[in-house]
């Protein structure tokens, strides 16, 4: 009932002057466009709102960020201090729909935070077209904090966290730049990036591209249904990529008894591996390359073994499975060592 | 001369649209020039904006049928009485005092209600938050004034091209995007089914049942959307790696 109470204040405070809360400091301007004579407003012009505030832990430090924004962008930005600092930047055609917008803030005795923003309704508005407003965040947060994050059309980017994050966005692109922890991004069909991300990261799309720019760590899916999926600087023990219709492309390093399972169901598959030690390779395709002497098995999978000599064991050796159902696959080392 | 003790008792009349003419003027006259009073309306048609967006409770079955009853027994004994006392209640029903059990009723809701408000407008800054907290926007431009009758936009029933609308259907728009894909996938696995054997197929459809139940059971929006992601998933490791003889960490 209290927390309630407080989402609800914080709601109305989107709309409380900053006289009537003197202990508070945040900072706020708003700029309208020039009016003519009689009041009214250019048709095409727009009102802008920036404000920015600031989040002091007390007693508990801030663990989680959990944010909902369908207005607009997001970007969280992680540093070195306790303090949560939030830019907001409103935009919207009049001001009556400017009005409309609203950023509610809860901070939760768990060390959540949860920011949310919404567009109020009612029988008494204007219509406005969604697109036509928006809201667009720049959070600065504790390293250690983890993000949880939605947004719609908007481009949701984390940079700079230490404890992962779990990301989801409708069509807008999701944009992650060095972050350590679990990572687990979904979109419909937003592009996701992800570049120096060490730890488990689970990527999935329905309709959009995957880019993968050194990932390390234990663990990395990655699934697309209709996209491509481009891999760089790859060192995860365990790599499983998949496309329904998309071309997959991979630049990797296989990990000693590491796992790299790499399938398509319409698309290319193209692998360049860097090895150390053993590798054992498996691929199936309508044309299969493997650059090096194979083994066809009577069930049509293609196989080739490199660097395993006559008595190293076989679980010490990494595995490579490509599968490209009506695609070609190609595979190279590029590199190798004993 | 109008003072805030005469018009705060009125704004929520006001809000509502039950003052006309000079009454609703008066009030509209006094919000221009107190900002006092502005605020406070912009309060309240801000709490009413949020209960707006909050989802509609229904009450329980059950309550309905103790109301029907209830007024079942109140019309009988209302025509089992003789006709003088009818016409005493009916006027009693118009008459300002003394005032009746409900009249006391009504009254004793309406008092705790204002202590609670009145409760909740002094704590609420700090129920907020263990520390400092800033609530964003701060607006620091002066109030806009509150629009005269004929500026009033008319009433319009919420468009559906309209951004509150708009967000409403996302989910549903998102969840249908999800589920397209998987019925573009059960085609895949429909075909891929040709070349299974029966133990595949058992599995397959065990997986499956337990998969699509997820879905139908989690709530609608972020949690369906979420199981929906889990069976595309698991189809197209279904379709697309139907012999994941590689598994269990590189084990042949």
């Amino acid at each position: 009932m209290k927390a309630a109470a407080a989402a609800l204040v914080v709601l109305l405070g989107a709309v409380v002057p900053a006289a009537a809360q003197p202990s508070r400091s945040p900072q706020s301007s708003r700029s309208s466009p020039a009016t003519d004579s009689a009041g009214v407003s250019p048709a095409r012009a727009t009102v802008h709102e920036r404000a920015r505030l600031s989040i002091e832990p007390a007693g508990h430090a801030i663990t989680k960020l959990s944010i909902e924004n369908p207005l607009g962008d997001v970007r969280v930005e992680g540093y070195d201090g306790t303090a949560i600092q939030i830019e907001t930047n409103k935009l919207a055609p009049d001001e009556d729909s400017l009005d409309r917008l609203h950023i509610s803030l809860v901070p939760n005795p768990d060390g959540t935070v949860t920011i949310k923003t919404t567009a109020d309704g009612g029988r008494e508005r204007q219509p406005v077209a969604r697109a036509a407003v928006r809201i667009d965040l720049v959070i600065r947060a504790p390293r250690d904090a983890r993000v949880e994050a939605a947004v719609g059309s908007g481009t949701l980017e984390v940079v700079n966290m230490d404890a992962g994050g779990d990301l989801d966005t409708g069509s807008g692109p999701i944009w992650v730049r060095n972050v350590q922890g679990e990572v687990l991004t979904h979109s419909v069909s937003g592009r996701t990036r992800l570049a120096q991300v060490f730890g488990s990261v689970d990527a999935q799309t329905l309709s959009s591209d995957v880019d993968l720019d050194t990932i390390g760590g234990d663990r990395l899916v990655a699934s697309v249904h209709r996209g491509r999926i481009d891999g760089r600087r790859v060192r995860a023990r365990d790599v499983e990529l998949t496309t329904t219709d998309g071309q997959i492309v991979l630049e990797a390093e296989a990990a000693l008894r590491g796992r790299l399972v790499v399938s398509s169901f319409k698309g290319d598959v193209d692998v360049q591996l860097r090895r150390h030690g053993g590798v054992l390779i498996r691929a199936r395709g309508t044309k299969v390359d493997l650059g090096a002497p194979v083994r066809t098995q009577p069930n049509g999978w293609v196989e080739a073994t490199l660097g395993v000599g006559d008595n190293a064991p076989l679980i010490e050796t990494a595995l490579v499975e490509i599968r490209a159902m009506r695609g070609n696959v190609k595979f190279a080392i590029i590199e190798s060592r004993p | 001369m109008t003072t805030c003790e005469t018009i705060q008792p009125r704004l929520t009349a006001y809000l509502d649209g039950d003052l006309d003419g000079e009454r609703g003027s008066v009030v509209r006259g006094h919000l221009r020039e107190c900002a006092a009073c502005r605020q406070v309306a912009r309060d309240e048609a801000a709490l009413r904006d949020a209960l707006r967006l909050a989802p509609p409770v229904d009450p329980p079955v059950s309550m309905w049928a103790g109301v029907q009853s209830k007024l079942a027994a109140a019309e009988v004994a209302d025509a089992r009485q003789p006709r003088w006392r009818r016409q005493v209640a009916r006027w009693a029903r118009w008459a300002p005092w003394p005032p009746t059990m409900p009249q006391y009723a009504a009254g004793a809701a309406l008092a705790a209600a204002a202590v609670v408000m009145l409760y909740w407008r002094t704590q609420r800054v700090d129920e907020l938050a263990p520390g400092p907290v800033a609530v964003a926007p701060i607006r620091t431009a002066p109030p806009h004034p509150i629009r005269t009758e004929a500026e009033q936009p008319a009433a319009v029933a919420p468009a559906a091209d309209d951004v509150t609308a708009d967000l409403l259907a996302e989910p549903a728009r998102t969840t249908g995007s999800y589920r397209q894909v998987i019925e573009e996938l059960m085609k895949l696995a429909s075909d891929a089914r040709t070349a299974w054997g029966d133990e595949q197929k058992v599995v397959f459809d065990a997986k499956l049942a337990v998969l699509r139940n997820g879905i139908d059971h989690a709530i609608q929006g972020r949690a369906q959307q979420r199981a929906q992601r889990a069976l595309i998933r698991y189809l197209q490791l279904a379709v697309i790696r139907d012999d994941v003889m590689l598994a269990g960490g590189g084990a042949r």
